[in-house]
């Protein structure tokens, strides 16, 4: 599992850009938060690439509207570079030992304080998780977050037909397009059929549970992407309480079925907080597009199952078969499509 | 035998709600259904076919008619009605309280 460092201090955008070699001496992810003394706390929500030897093009980000008024931030599109290398003429951007993965950047102030997170692992690589996205509103600004801190994410939509409609799988694949334009990460994508497997629990399985026994066989296919791709765990959009299969009972049976960590932004935000980073990263529009919700969803799901319960029921069907035949049929989804 | 006919929460497709309470026997349903249209799915639970639009059918009688055309939805809840209404498949709800 990866290492997560977190350096504050207060210097000037120089200072802090020879920081990463200065405070973790290492290649790794970094990602800058800045806080000016006029504008307050202020997140980017953009990636910039800073390798060893260029500064990237690189899109900056939200910035927070605070008493002072919007602080000049450029919006989260590509073509901030100009103004931000002007900002420091000659610089030797080489200098950045890593990879900063965000940075505030005040044209008028150049007095920052940054918060640094490095995450890497101890081996100095980056953290990656199989991130799984279902054309919601969450599962895209869990996955935000976690690119912001520097993680590489594959995505992973299950999908859901007969029991959605296209316009579901459409919408995981826009999100995934947008998130990848918008942070300049590049986000392997595969799909994997999942209506075979709900069939399977509907006709074998306690109706109420269903949700759960969906969700297990979420992980366990998810699992197997994490072997296959050499990622650290799993990723999800989750939020306690907000649905049935997420109370903190049902977290907790559905976590039984996965053996590598499972990663969870968002546990603690309410839905409203999460439509608010959806709104600003742009995500909330393409979530709520039209797109059917899952038809075989139980009218009573169960809010607090047994793990006794789901066991006995999974004896009824053969998972590793159904994980298998998942696998089968699971494509990459081409970048040139999105 | 369909009383309402609405768009579903997020408006990808149509609802129709029977007028009266009843229960579908989904695997004589599928009987009956395969020699008008196709039978993509019978989970049990649902059945979904496929004539002019797909439509999930529910066990309490429900159609989700996966279409954003209003006219094509209430075509296609007709056409499930005259195809089950009147069989056997269709077991209504006072039935049940004998």
């Amino acid at each position: 599992m990866g290492l997560i460092a977190r350096t504050i201090f207060t210097g000037t955008l120089k200072s802090a850009l020879i920081s990463p070699m200065k405070y973790h001496g290492r290649p790794g992810p970094v990602s800058i938060t800045g806080v000016t003394r006029d504008y307050g706390t202020m997140r980017t929500s953009a990636r910039i690439p800073v390798t060893f030897f260029s500064l990237a093009s690189y899109p900056v980000a939200e910035s927070r509207t605070t008493k002072q008024g919007r602080a000049p931030f450029l919006p989260p599109v590509p073509g901030y570079t100009s103004a931000f290398c002007g900002f420091l003429p000659g610089y030797p951007l080489g200098w950045i030992p890593g990879y900063a993965e965000t940075i505030c950047v005040d044209t008028n102030d150049i007095i920052i304080r940054f918060t640094i997170v490095n995450t890497v692992h101890n081996g100095g690589s980056r953290v990656k998780l199989v991130s799984l996205i279902s054309g919601g509103i969450d599962s895209p600004v869990a996955t935000y977050l976690m690119i912001q801190r520097g993680v590489e994410i594959v995505a992973l939509h299950m999908d859901n037909r007969p029991f959605t409609d296209d316009k579901n799988l459409n919408k995981a694949m826009d999100l995934v397009r947008h998130l990848r334009d918008l942070t300049g990460s590049p986000i392997k994508t595969y799909v994997v059929p999942h209506g075979p497997n709900h069939i399977a629990f509907a006709r074998n399985c306690q109706r109420h549970l269903h949700c759960l026994f969906c969700r297990r066989m979420m992980y366990r296919i998810a699992e197997q992407i994490v072997e296959k791709e050499g990622a650290d765990g799993i990723l999800t959009g989750e939020s306690l309480g907000q649905v049935a299969s997420q109370t903190l009972q049902n977290i907790m049976v559905e976590n039984q079925a996965a053996t590598v960590p499972i990663i969870r932004p968002l546990i603690g935000l309410d839905k409203v907080e999460i439509i608010g980073i959806a709104r600003k990263i742009g995500t909330y529009e393409i979530s709520t597009l039209p797109g059917l919700c899952c038809t075989i969803v139980p009218k009573k799901p169960s809010t607090a199952a047994r793990a006794a319960d789901i066991l006995c029921d999974e004896q009824k069907i053969d998972i590793d078969a159904l994980v298998e035949k998942s696998l089968e049929g699971m494509y990459v989804f081409s970048p040139e499509a999105l | 035998m369909y009383s309402v006919l609405k768009p579903c929460k997020t408006s990808a497709a149509f609802e129709a709600i029977p007028g009266e309470r009843f229960s579908l026997d989904l695997a004589r349903s599928e009987e009956i259904l395969k020699e008008v249209c196709t039978i993509v799915t019978n989970a049990g639970v649902l059945l979904i076919v496929n004539d002019r639009c797909e439509v999930s059918i529910h066990k309490d009688g429900r159609l989700i008619l996966k279409t954003d055309s209003q006219e094509l939805a209430a075509e296609q809840a007709g056409r499930i009605a005259g195809w089950l209404e009147g069989t056997p498949v269709i077991r209504k709800h006072r039935d049940f309280q004998g």
